[in-house]
């Protein structure tokens, strides 16, 4: 792949991250389900309920999410590696605010990480695993927290910095 | 020659992310005259129904400039998720999301919008324009808009 071709497979995979956020965003679940693997492997983490394997599995489970009242996922931080020119990793982070039916609000920070294979031309996800920074508000599921080196043994921490 | 099409795509998508990342850099520096630069002259503004849609130039300014000197103190606007489709030579439209954070000069609460921009874009003169922007709304907490465009969901099926 020469480095043009590799800017638009990069976009190419982009936007296919950025359409996921969107059409999960509207719910409109059946063409999100399009951009995945009919195969694909799915896991928001260990929980069954965020768990699936195949499209239409993972349609049935993204349901879930109708459980709020609205939802905004804002996606950056993307990243791309090129295995050959019909695989690839991708990974990104996301916002994502979410209104529950109350009017209350839950915030999580999270990152995605996929794997990608190009079939016909179309890049789509074949194994997505999520991992949570944080989270704020009522958000309580339990998606795994993103690794963070521990401080070395000898660290303690800087007087008065709090905050 | 469909190499120098694939260059000249990237390039224009570059160039009109650069449009959008520049809206927000000068409103959040307060800078109405560079803000209002990246405008056709007959571009259409749409914040939400709790404000007269602005039709060219000459009603955008004083919103803007209004705006920027006396009612905002401060603001962060945080675009990701762009999303650009080329729909002629030079045309674009545009979806991208916007996380933005104010501060406002009555002292009233801070507020936050988690919100879309829906843009169209023209080529004027060789530069990318916004000839079009409608704001659309997830979500916001005390915001100083009570009705906001909603972004559109779908409702569950019946056997969701």
């Amino acid at each position: 792949m020469d480095r043009l071709e590799e800017l638009v497979q990069r976009q190419a995979i982009t936007d296919v991250l950025t359409d996921y956020c969107r059409l999960l965003d509207r719910m409109e679940l059946a063409d999100l389900a399009q951009l995945f693997t009919k195969d694909c492997e799915v896991a928001y983490g260990p929980d069954p309920r965020l768990t699936s394997t195949g499209r239409a599995a993972l349609e049935r489970s993204l349901a879930r999410m109708w459980r709020w009242k609205r939802t905004a996922h804002h996606l950056s931080n993307v990243r791309v590696w090129f295995e050959t020119d019909l695989l690839a990793t991708a990974e990104s982070a996301v916002f994502a605010w979410h209104e529950a039916a109350d009017g209350s609000h839950a915030e999580m920070f999270g990152l995605y990480h996929d794997r990608f294979v190009r079939d016909e031309g179309v890049w789509r996800i074949a194994r997505r695993r999520m991992e949570m920074a944080g989270s704020g508000g009522v958000f309580r599921v339990p998606i795994p927290p993103a690794h963070r080196a521990p401080p070395p043994k000898d660290w303690t921490a800087p007087d008065g910095l709090d905050g | 020659m469909a190499h120098a099409k694939t260059l000249q795509d990237i390039l224009d998508k570059a160039a009109i992310t650069d449009v959008i990342h520049a809206y927000c850099f000068h409103f959040d520096r307060a800078e109405a005259d560079e803000v209002l630069a990246l405008f056709t002259s007959d571009t259409v503004v749409d914040y939400g129904p709790d404000v007269p849609t602005m039709n060219g130039l000459d009603e955008l300014t004083p919103m803007v400039t209004r705006g920027l000197a006396k009612f905002f103190a401060a603001t962060s606007h945080h675009i990701s998720n762009v999303s650009i489709n080329l729909t002629a030579p030079d045309a674009a439209a545009s979806v991208s999301y916007v996380y933005a954070w104010h501060r406002y000069q009555d002292g009233r609460p801070t507020s936050e919008l988690w919100g879309q921009y829906h843009h169209e874009f023209r080529r004027v003169s060789e530069e990318w324009k916004i000839s079009r922007l409608v704001l659309y709304a997830a979500g916001t907490e005390n915001f100083h808009r009570d009705k906001m465009h909603p972004v559109d969901r779908r409702a569950p099926s019946a056997g969701a």
